[in-house]
């Protein structure tokens, strides 16, 4: 099933809202089920999918949306891709709860801060663990 | 109070009390005994001249503690019965009994027995309200199916199963396979089992990443000896606030690096359980965090 070269980007686009932020779980899952994650893998995805938003959505200007980009990341993995325009433009801290939550649980953390004050986090996570095909 | 949810020791005194109703929440309580013990007067006696003594004494003196021990084990068939009637939405009986007395000790601490209501009367709702704390807290404020309650019990059986013979926890399509449901119900179960997670969010700001904490000392990356002892300073006492199995369940996943299928091994409890408690432990240490830097109020940019 997973066929992760080959797999197209998939955007999904929320409101800056904490009760959207449902529907990229509900995504992350689907994707990740896809590629033959094992649950603890899921699970541990979804947590730093709910961290960056939290994240994100703290400092969200107000009507802005949160871009969420999942990309199949050769050979076994996934990235995401969370990006919105935010008020103040904060780098995430490395010392910082959120960037040790996140680097704890997926493969590679990468955050960025645009001139216009968008913060985009970029998570990466791999299948760790052998799954038969 | 309607007959089924009568609590027996508010009988006959109490028939015309208000705030008493059944939990429109809760579920029908008609199949459920009330407790076999019978309300003597000579109890009734013995109740008042606890509460008397109660409301006498200092909160450390040995005689009040006596009082209390009593109080509460008079009562504990009404806690147990109360428990019974949230029965069925994935928590134990026992547990539930458990938070019930709880409710019925603050119940204690808190009666005043000059307000001329019976005891019984006061102490129901207080170790309801007790229950339904405990059910919002494991995030099962949202109504969840008992569909998926039933599937969420057959995916943490079948993950622990899978888990045991693999040595790995499983994926959706093997959870899938083995339960023989399609794989959007194996989707659908775990998030379930994660419903209390919209609220997490709705409820916090989250995190500025502005902060000096973190757990990261242990965790390696070429930043982390820096600041480590101001990151310890700030992240134990937030350790510090989590029940002792949460903040034992956040130190093994981010301190010790344990997936969490070996945690939930370690601790007794399901995968999933783990994740539930993981991801409410951190949204708890997140939303405190944001009130310690309100308090601090000195956030930069």
């Amino acid at each position: 099933m997973p066929c992760v070269d080959t797999d197209p980007a998939v955007t999904l686009r929320i409101p800056a809202q904490g009760a959207y932020v449902v529907l990229i779980r509900a995504a992350v899952s689907a994707m990740c089920a896809r590629l033959d994650f094992t649950i603890d893998r899921i699970e541990d995805i979804k947590l730093a999918v709910d961290e960056a938003a939290a994240l994100l959505l703290s400092d969200a200007l107000g009507d802005a949306s949160l871009e969420v980009r999942f990309t199949p990341d050769a050979p076994d993995g996934l990235r995401v891709t969370m990006a919105c325009p935010t008020v103040h433009g904060r780098r995430l801290a490395r010392d910082s709860f959120t960037w040790t939550v996140l680097t704890a649980l997926v493969d590679e953390v990468v955050a960025t801060v645009a001139p216009d004050r968008t913060l985009t986090i970029d998570l990466a996570a791999h299948r760790s663990e052998a799954v038969r095909p | 109070m309607t007959a089924a949810g009568d609590p027996p020791a508010a009988r006959d005194a109490d028939a015309g009390q208000p705030g008493g109703r059944p939990d429109p929440a809760a579920p029908d309580a008609d199949a459920t005994p009330e407790p076999e013990t019978r309300w003597s007067a000579r109890d009734r006696a013995r109740e008042r001249e606890l509460l008397e003594l109660i409301a006498s004494l200092d909160a450390d003196d040995p005689r009040r503690v006596a009082a209390r021990d009593e109080i509460v084990t008079m009562h504990l068939p009404l806690a147990g019965f109360l428990a019974r009637r949230f029965r069925d939405r994935g928590e134990s009986v026992e547990d539930l009994t458990q938070v019930a007395t709880i409710g019925l000790l603050k119940a204690v601490d808190r009666f005043e027995l000059d307000r001329g209501v019976e005891f019984s009367t006061f102490a129901t709702p207080t170790m309801v309200g007790e229950i339904k704390r405990h059910f919002r807290d494991k995030g099962w404020a949202i109504r969840v199916p008992r569909r998926l309650q039933e599937l969420r019990l057959a995916i943490s059986r079948a993950t622990a199963e899978l888990s045991q013979r693999t040595g790995r926890s499983p994926t959706v399509a093997e959870l899938a396979a083995h339960l023989q449901v399609p794989e959007e119900d194996i989707l659908d179960g775990l998030e379930s089992a994660q419903a209390y997670a919209t609220i997490s969010l709705d409820a916090t700001a989250g995190d500025t990443g502005e902060d000096g904490s973190a757990l990261a000392d242990t965790l390696g990356g070429e930043d982390a000896a820096l600041g480590e002892v101001e990151a310890r300073a700030t992240v134990h006492p937030l350790l510090a606030s989590l029940p002792a199995r949460e903040r034992r369940i956040v130190e093994m996943r981010f301190y010790q690096n344990m997936t969490q299928s070996q945690i939930a091994e370690q601790v007794g409890v399901s995968q999933m359980h783990v994740s539930r408690l993981l991801a409410k432990s951190l949204a708890q240490m997140r939303t405190q965090l944001v009130e310690a830097e309100a308090d601090a109020a000195a956030l930069p940019g």
